[in-house]
């Protein structure tokens, strides 16, 4: 039904409330419709993301796709609300018209109404009669019937003419309740709208979160691409679908030769689910990793532990179960030997993983032991920490030396308990102590030690180790230290010589040198540089050259090494012989060690309550030995 | 010097200080083996080296409280010689903190270790400030020390030496 145009006869120029609640009405229902769309919208993008076609989506791009996609749900989230806001703010002001429209119509009608009557009983035109409507007092009404019917010709006479003035005057009277009734009708349509339009501000707020949610703020902040890039996010991997990108990861290991920082960031940049993902599936690839965390480290050299015993096992029981025939065959015995060689290998082996094996899971009245390295090639590799060198204030690593294999790392790993044990512990002082025997050590004093290729064979994968420790700890620096004894100090020297270490102290036990003729070449302050040298350790007190060839010749040729000796001069086979002052490093105090048999002060550096073991836990420490 | 040279060198360095017959037959330390470790299991050494520790507590001028009541070992695999080699024997190694000494009777604390050692047949092994160490004929030592801690709480020490783990060396 039409409504009524002229509202002047109410002292209004034009419709006060000119809005179609109709109109009203089908633009909340729009707003409802894309509310609900939104809605949809947001219960697709939940379950997209927690498709496991999704969340198996490992690596940078994976991790980049999942990042830029987070805030979708808060943003969906938030559109809907916004749209919604928005629907309900024209739905209400739309069933607020439809209310107060009536009313304003019928008092309109009602006023016309009246100013018909004004119209017809006073003889006047629509020009007068709305004049007189619309007057505040009767003077304007007397004016306009007196030109009309006093000052013309009028059928109405003078009784006649009084009559129609107060009938007019009753009528124009009667506008005043309805004059007050649209005032109070305004009043209400101007709340409506109040109201409507701070809905619409509310929305417009909540627009104004999507927008920066999305880390943007101008037309282009939903650009996914962006957000994709910038949080690591390879936009080739996009293409893929994450089904297809689940294939990346075997190349998303770090490359051989990667610096130990680059892994740290690689393995902090992944979730922790990809990192289980990865330790259950690569436990080896994960476990010889330098870069990567004690703890996760250490859960995936358990896991390599497992399968290794069980493989090594495996393999002996089936050497044991197929003896080649010796019986009726000519020695020598190619077969035979390969066979009792490969055993003997790997008993060696298994005592190797069994103690490493017992360490790790027998000791509760032990400090807690962490496996940081391990595998069978050559003779076998392993890093066993006692204590968590991720959180301790002191960590040394010991670098055994000739005679080191997985076979042997018993005594080793003994050794590091007893420098933990040296070092003690308090409240919020812990020391740990890693045996490194991360390399292929020379096992033979006197065929395989001469030889320098075992120590700069090693010098990388020292460096790299000791590069991890310093990227995986937490909390403030620790004070880092490493020990080498015997060849395993040459090994340390040399890495010390050619890469520099990143260590705080080097102590150097029962040395044959260390690649340097004096210890301020082994890139650390020579305060720093500590030696123990026991008075009757022979690898500790090589002879000079001078008193080497004053040795029989015949003795000599007997063993095969008679020549050569003429350019010999007075140092050690590897350098300056560290206890030697020129040398100018601390010498700390060491027993003279017992004198045989031969060799045994070698390896008594770490005897229970000797003054060795004491003044090695006062230097990993960070205080001065004796 | 040439790598040629290198090699004949260390030949002739382990030929003249080790000595072929100590290379070749794996002779090696014994100084911290048990006189008697054919007959000693590990256990009993541990019991041994407990009572040590509880009878030098029992001397003590004051009654401090044994942090942890039954000692951390920091003890484990036995080896030798100059390469090393794990012999098979075990020894163990515990560490009680004092707990409850006051600062200014840490001397008091020496002395008694020291008088008990003299007491009970143990000799000096190793001093230094803040360490003293004493060694019995069977290869048992004891200690006390100043931990390097900020705390510098006393630590009593008493170790086993090296013994088989059932008492006897296992055949083969």
């Amino acid at each position: 039904m039409a409504r009524p145009t002229d509202w002047r006869v109410l002292g209004l120029d034009s419709d006060p409330i000119p809005q179609d609640p109709d109109n009203l009405y089908i633009w909340a229902k729009s707003y409802h419709d894309y509310a609900d769309q939104v809605a949809r919208a947001l219960s697709g993008t939940n379950g997209l993301l927690n498709d496991p076609a999704l969340t198996g989506w490992l690596g940078a791009s994976g991790q980049a796709f999942k990042d830029a996609c987070l805030p979708f749900p808060g943003m969906l989230n938030t559109a809907e609300d916004a749209y919604r806001g928005v629907g309900d703010a024209w739905d209400d002001f739309s069933k607020q018209i439809r209310t107060l429209q009536p009313q304003f119509d019928s008092c309109l009608n009602q006023a016309t109404t009246l100013l018909q009557k004004m119209k017809a009983d006073g003889g006047l035109s629509d020009e007068d009669a709305l004049a007189c409507a619309t007057s505040d007092n009767d003077a304007v009404m007397y004016d306009r019937m007196h030109a009309k019917h006093m000052e013309n010709s009028s059928t109405l006479g003078p009784a006649g003419f009084e009559n129609a003035l107060d009938a007019l005057s009753a009528y124009r009277a009667g506008f005043d309740p309805l004059r007050r009734q649209v005032v109070d009708l305004c009043g209400q349509y101007t709340g409506a709208k109040v109201k409507c339009e701070n809905a619409l501000n509310d929305a417009a707020d909540l627009a104004s979160k999507i927008v920066k949610s999305a880390g943007a703020t101008g037309t282009n902040s939903m650009n996914f691409d962006d957000r994709f890039s910038s949080r690591g996010g390879n936009l080739a991997d996009l293409v893929l679908s994450p089904d297809a990108a689940l294939g990346l990861e075997d190349s998303m290991f770090p490359t051989q030769g990667t610096d130990p920082s680059e892994i740290s960031w690689w393995w902090t940049s992944l979730s922790q689910p990809e990192r289980d993902k990865l330790i259950l599936e690569h436990a080896d690839l994960v476990g010889a990793l330098d870069g990567i965390p004690c703890l996760d480290r250490d859960k995936a050299n358990r896991a390599v532990l497992d399968a290794t015993r069980s493989s090594v096992n495996a393999r002996i029981a089936y050497l044991l179960a197929h003896i080649p025939p010796t019986d009726g065959r000519d020695y020598p015995n190619p077969e035979f030997d390969s066979w009792n060689k490969e055993l003997d290998d790997l008993r060696a082996k298994q005592a190797g993983l069994n103690s490493v094996y017992d360490r790790l899971n027998n000791h509760p009245d032990q400090p807690p032991a962490f496996l940081l390295g391990l595998d069978t090639a050559a003779l076998g590799h392993a890093i066993v920490a006692i204590n968590n060198p991720d959180t301790a204030n002191n960590v040394v690593t010991y670098v055994p030396g000739t005679g080191s294999k997985l076979g042997n790392i018993a005594g080793d790993i003994s050794r590091s308990d007893a420098m933990v044990g040296a070092a003690g512990s308090g409240p919020g002082f812990v020391t740990s102590s890693i045996t490194w025997v991360g390399y292929d050590a020379p096992q033979n004093i006197a065929k395989d030690s001469p030889f320098i290729h075992y120590a700069t064979d090693a010098e990388l994968k020292l460096y790299d180790f000791e590069t991890g420790l310093r990227m995986t700890h937490q909390g403030p620096a620790s004070l880092n230290s490493i020990i080498g004894h015997s060849y395993g100090s040459t090994t340390v020297g040399f890495a010390m010589r050619d890469m520099g270490l990143p260590v705080d102290r080097v102590i150097f036990v029962g040395s044959p040198g260390v690649g340097v003729e004096h210890a301020a070449d082994l890139h650390i302050d020579p305060a720093h540089v500590y030696i123990g040298a026991a008075d009757n350790d022979p690898v500790a007190n090589l002879p000079l050259a001078e008193n080497l060839t004053q040795l029989p010749s015949n003795a000599l040729n007997a063993l095969g090494w008679a020549t050569g000796l003429s350019d010999y001069n007075v140092h050690g086979p590897f350098g300056q012989l560290p206890y030697n002052p020129e040398f100018g490093a601390h010498t700390f105090k060491v027993a003279p060690g017992a004198l045989w048999p031969p060799g045994a002060a070698h390896s008594q550096y770490w005897v229970p309550r000797s003054d060795s073991l004491r003044n090695i836990g006062a230097i990993i420490t960070g205080n001065q030995p004796s | 010097m040439n790598g040629r040279t290198k090699v004949i060198l260390i030949g002739v360095v382990v030929a003249a200080m080790v000595g072929i017959a100590a290379v070749l037959t794996g002779i090696g330390d014994t100084s911290n083996a048990h006189p008697s470790a054919h007959s000693m299991t590990l256990e009993a050494a541990k019991q041994e080296a407990r009572q040590n520790a509880a009878a030098i507590v029992a001397t003590l001028p004051v009654a401090p409280q044994l942090d942890p009541p039954d000692g951390t070992d920091s003890g484990g695999a036995c080896s030798q010689g100059l390469q090393d080699q794990v012999t098979g024997q075990y020894d163990s190694s515990l560490n009680f903190r004092l707990r409850g000494v006051p600062a200014d009777r840490n001397q008091d604390v020496f002395a008694a270790v020291r008088a008990f050692a003299g007491q009970h047949g143990f000799k000096p092994f190793g001093s230094s400030s803040g360490f003293e160490s004493f060694k019995d004929n069977n290869g048992f030592t004891i200690s006390v020390e100043t931990s390097f801690d900020p705390s510098h709480t006393l630590t009593l020490g008493s170790s086993t030496p090296c013994v088989w783990p059932n008492g006897t060396q296992p055949r083969g």
